[in-house]
């Protein structure tokens, strides 16, 4: 049985419907990431989830009790906010035994508590510390230990590394993935950075305009994004809508781009699919002028890889390789794109 | 060089319309403290102890303890009154906001002649609430509800509610609400949640108003001598009344200066006590 | 606290703070020429004294020069001030600024009896340009802390845009910088002549006698006996000040000027 079940959740601010019809299981000690650009209803949905907003319609199980009902204090959820929310009139250990204190543990139980969950987060020592002298760094641990300290039925996180460097932000990542593996602990995660959502989920849940447009594992997501706003968010930059005719070979703007692989094989008639540029193949224009040729607009430089730019026509296309690989192109010449169509696939546009 | 200079010389002028306009007349009322009464004049040049000799009497401890009493009360009161009406309020639509905003801007201009006035009116027996209360047949034999020392003292509220209301109003709207939400998910019970972490928070800020307004009512003149009856004056009444009325700057002044040097304590402590804080923290 | 409840306190809050002046205003449209409410008959013969009887007007004109005089020494004071600490962001500038911040903090009756002696000294007792330098010098709190809201919300980049394009430090504050900070200026004006007003006590100590203010007038008049007419003037009062502070809110964001936006 999943431990969480959303059913047709519902959310409308006036006029504006925050949330439609989302549908989700999370199975126990799952890791789930929310993922979306700002204004798509993640942060909606974890505050809907948390208790700190209604849903307008909709069921919320938590193993099969109703949880709509439950108010947000009672909910046992140990959340970090984007903000952090510390409280500034306590000192670090008063913070993390906060939640043991408004439940009436007795003071040296959740002391010793605090001060595990302390070293957990690898910040032994600092229990007398005034929150505001410590570091961007600190903060967040002590904020994900004083949500831990209630040994939570769910924990959610609202961006919580968003305020903090590249470095930092990663090492946090890796910290809390572990953390979580080690605690078994539900979890629910917002972020806007697919990168970050790589990184530390099992599950990446994509939402767009209050819809859930995909759920899968990192790998899933990244790999096969089923519609063009995933595959947009994900960096999927090759998408076009060639012609097929059951097996012959695929034509897009009267270019014969070659013969068909696999699943697309089967279909006939006009279908949008999507290549990842490491799947393009750039070559020099033959003598005939065969094949599908474009001009290169743009090439980065990205360190390990080369990224070029080609444009056909109205058509951009984007061409990836390993450094050590890469044709030697520059801007302005023109190139015969070949896509390895055993790797392209169906989506929905 | 000389683009250097304009600024400086640009702020000549408001340094020195601060110092001989702010500073010098408190600084010549100290001197004036030390003078002697002149029936004919305002004052005679001389050095003596005697206005400070009279405020260590009876008569001036009696003023003195009933100036700390309604001004500690009022101040108390106005703050307990207006703290939590602002955070109420500025969780309320734009529209009511700016109708409380222009409320409340518009108390704090508005003369303590006519607040005290308006309140007047209202405590009079012939048109306000002992008027209505008569009407009704709550109140037998309806009589004014002023002077006293309540009318006093709400006349008191009036007039530094705005004052401490608009204090608090920038902190209230700008202040971080995951910190009440973060308290609710660790399992506050919301009606916990203002004395848990909202109080808390805004202890500094509750002290150092309840001092300025505590400051404020000790050099209030209109509402007690306009609401309160002759055994509730203050010693700003009693200050005016030496000083204009029986013509004895020196006398104010002196007792002035009393009050000055009373009123820089209390900064001074509160600024100490703040500082103690951040060195703490 | 339930949301009923929260309401109910506001609301019993805001009647207390206005019922006072429905009672005034109900006075001051009646007919009687005691003060009684509710009134029997509505006349506008308080108001028509209020507009033509000398002993009334002398003290309104009185007042009103006094303020437009002081809001705009208050005001001066106070963007010169801004202004050096903008540029200087230092020591000096800081000086300036908190010496403005002072008058604030001290009970008024200390102020008004060192400018009562103060002007005693100097020979302009009872005179109102005492009046006005007094109030535009306690007064410049207000418009400091406004003008200095102002000055914050200026990016460095406009200035250097403007320095980059030619102009002279006098030609950016002219062209750039005051035009800027106009609303916020022309805020702390309208509070100022406001407050001025409005204000009674150093009114009255440092030029009471010889000068009536509309206030003095007031609470003389409530002193010594009173007629319904101290009932049209003081609704003359609290409409005109709440007309300006409506126009206010009109030019300006009066939310975000007092602080309260949280963007």
């Amino acid at each position: 049985m999943a431990r969480l079940s959303l059913k047709n959740i519902q959310k409308t601010f006036g006029n504006f419907q925050a949330l439609e019809d989302v549908n989700l299981d999370i199975a126990s000690g799952e890791f789930i990431c929310l993922l979306g650009g700002s204004g798509c209803g993640k942060t909606t949905l974890l505050r809907i989830i948390a208790g700190l907003e209604d849903q307008t319609s909709g069921e919320m199980l938590l193993e099969g009790a109703d949880l709509t009902k439950v108010h947000c204090h009672k909910r046992n959820v140990g959340m970090v906010f984007q903000s952090l929310a510390l409280f500034p009139h306590l000192n670090v250990g008063q913070n993390i035994a906060y939640g043991l204190d408004v439940r009436g543990v007795a003071k040296n139980t959740r002391l010793a508590r605090a001060r595990d969950l302390l070293e957990v987060v690898g910040l032994t020592g600092l229990f007398e510390r005034p929150v505001s002298a410590l570091s961007g760094g600190q903060r967040q641990r002590v904020a994900i230990a004083r949500a831990l300290a209630i040994e939570p039925t769910l924990f959610l996180m609202d961006e919580p590394f968003s305020a903090l460097d590249a470095g930092l932000r990663e090492h946090l990542q890796i910290e809390v993935k572990k953390l979580q593996r080690k605690l078994g602990v539900t979890t629910i995660f917002v972020t806007h950075d697919q990168n970050e959502a790589m990184s530390i989920a099992d599950r990446i849940v994509i939402l767009n305009e209050g819809r859930i447009e995909q759920a899968g594992s990192p790998t899933e997501v990244y790999a096969r994004p089923q519609t063009r706003f995933v595959a947009d968010f994900m960096g999927t930059n090759n998408i076009f809508s060639p012609e097929f005719s059951q097996g012959g070979p695929v034509m897009l703007d009267g270019v014969d781009l070659g013969s068909p692989q696999g699943d697309l094989a089967a279909l006939s008639g006009k279908y949008t699919i999507a290549v990842r540029p490491e799947y393009v193949r750039l070559k020099p224009v033959s003598a005939d002028e065969s094949g599908l040729i474009g001009t290169v607009d743009f090439v980065r430089h990205l360190g390990a890889s080369v990224e070029t730019e080609l444009s056909v026509g109205e058509r951009t296309f984007i061409h990836t390789m390993v450094s050590d690989r890469a044709p030697d192109f520059q801007v302005g010449d023109r190139a015969e794109i070949q896509f390895d169509l055993s790797h392209a696939w169906v989506i929905l546009s | 060089m000389k683009r250097s200079l304009v600024p400086y010389l640009i702020g000549l002028f408001p340094l020195a319309m601060m110092v001989v306009f702010f500073l010098a007349p408190l600084a010549f009322m100290i001197v004036v403290s030390f003078y002697e009464r002149d029936p004919l004049g305002f004052y005679k040049v001389s050095f003596v102890w005697d206005n400070y000799a009279k405020f260590f009497s009876s008569f001036y401890y009696t003023i003195s303890m009933r100036s700390l009493w309604s001004a500690s009360l009022g101040a108390l009161v106005v703050v307990l009154l207006a703290f939590p009406a602002m955070y109420i309020i500025v969780d309320m639509h734009r529209r009511w906001q700016l109708f409380w905003v222009i409320l409340l801007l518009s108390l704090m201009c508005l003369s303590e002649v006519i607040i005290g006035f308006a309140w007047l009116i209202l405590f009079s027996e012939s048109s306000g609430i002992p008027k209505f209360l008569g009407w009704v047949g709550l109140w037998e034999n309806p009589r004014s509800l002023s002077p006293s020392f309540g009318a006093m003292l709400i006349g008191f509220i009036t007039l530094g509610f705005s004052l401490v209301a608009l204090m608090f109003y920038p902190q209230m709207a700008q202040r971080d609400r995951s910190i009440e939400e973060a308290a609710l998910t660790l399992g506050t019970p919301p009606a916990r949640v203002f004395y848990k972490v909202v109080l808390p928070n805004f202890t500094p800020a509750i002290v150092s108003s309840v001092a300025t307004m505590f400051v404020y009512f000790l050099g209030v003149f209109v509402m007690p001598t306009m609401l309160g009856r002759p055994q509730d004056w203050n010693m700003t009444v009693i200050i005016t009344d030496k000083a204009v009325g029986d013509a004895n700057m020196p006398l104010g002044a002196a007792l002035s200066v009393i009050m000055l040097l009373f009123t820089l304590l209390i900064i001074g402590g509160l600024m100490l006590a703040s500082r103690k804080r951040e060195a703490s923290s | 606290m339930s949301a009923f409840l929260k309401r109910l306190f506001v609301t019993a809050i805001a009647v207390g703070l206005i019922l006072p002046f429905l009672i005034v205003a109900g006075v001051s449209i009646s007919a009687e020429s005691n003060i009684s409410f509710p009134p029997k008959e509505f006349s506008a013969r308080w108001y028509t004294e209020l507009l033509t009887q000398k002993d009334w007007l002398i003290p309104i004109r009185n007042s009103l020069v006094i303020a437009a005089f002081a809001g705009l020494l208050s005001v001066t004071i106070a963007l010169a001030a801004n202004y050096v600490l903008w540029r200087l962001k230092s020591g000096f500038g800081k000086l300036v600024f908190a010496l403005g911040v002072g008058p604030f903090m001290l009970p008024p009756i200390i102020i008004a009896m060192g400018a009562s002696v103060f002007w005693a000294e100097m020979g302009w007792y009872g005179r109102a340009e005492a009046t006005v330098i007094s109030h535009g010098v306690f007064f410049v709190t207000l418009p400091l802390v406004i003008i200095a809201r102002g000055f914050a919300a200026l990016s460095d980049d406009v200035i250097e845009a403007s320095r980059t394009m030619g102009a002279t430090p006098w030609q950016t504050f002219a062209k750039v910088i005051f035009p800027l900070v106009l609303p916020y200026i022309i805020t702390g004006y309208a509070l100022v002549a406001i407050i001025s007003v409005n204000e009674y006590l150093i009114s009255y100590m440092v030029s009471g006698f010889a000068v009536e203010t509309l206030p003095i007038r007031i609470f003389n008049n409530v002193r010594y006996g009173y007629t319904p007419v101290v009932a049209s003037a003081a609704m003359g009062f609290a409409i005109l000040t709440i007309g300006v502070l409506l126009l206010l809110s009109m030019i300006t964001d009066l939310l975000k000027l007092l602080g309260a936006s949280r963007d």
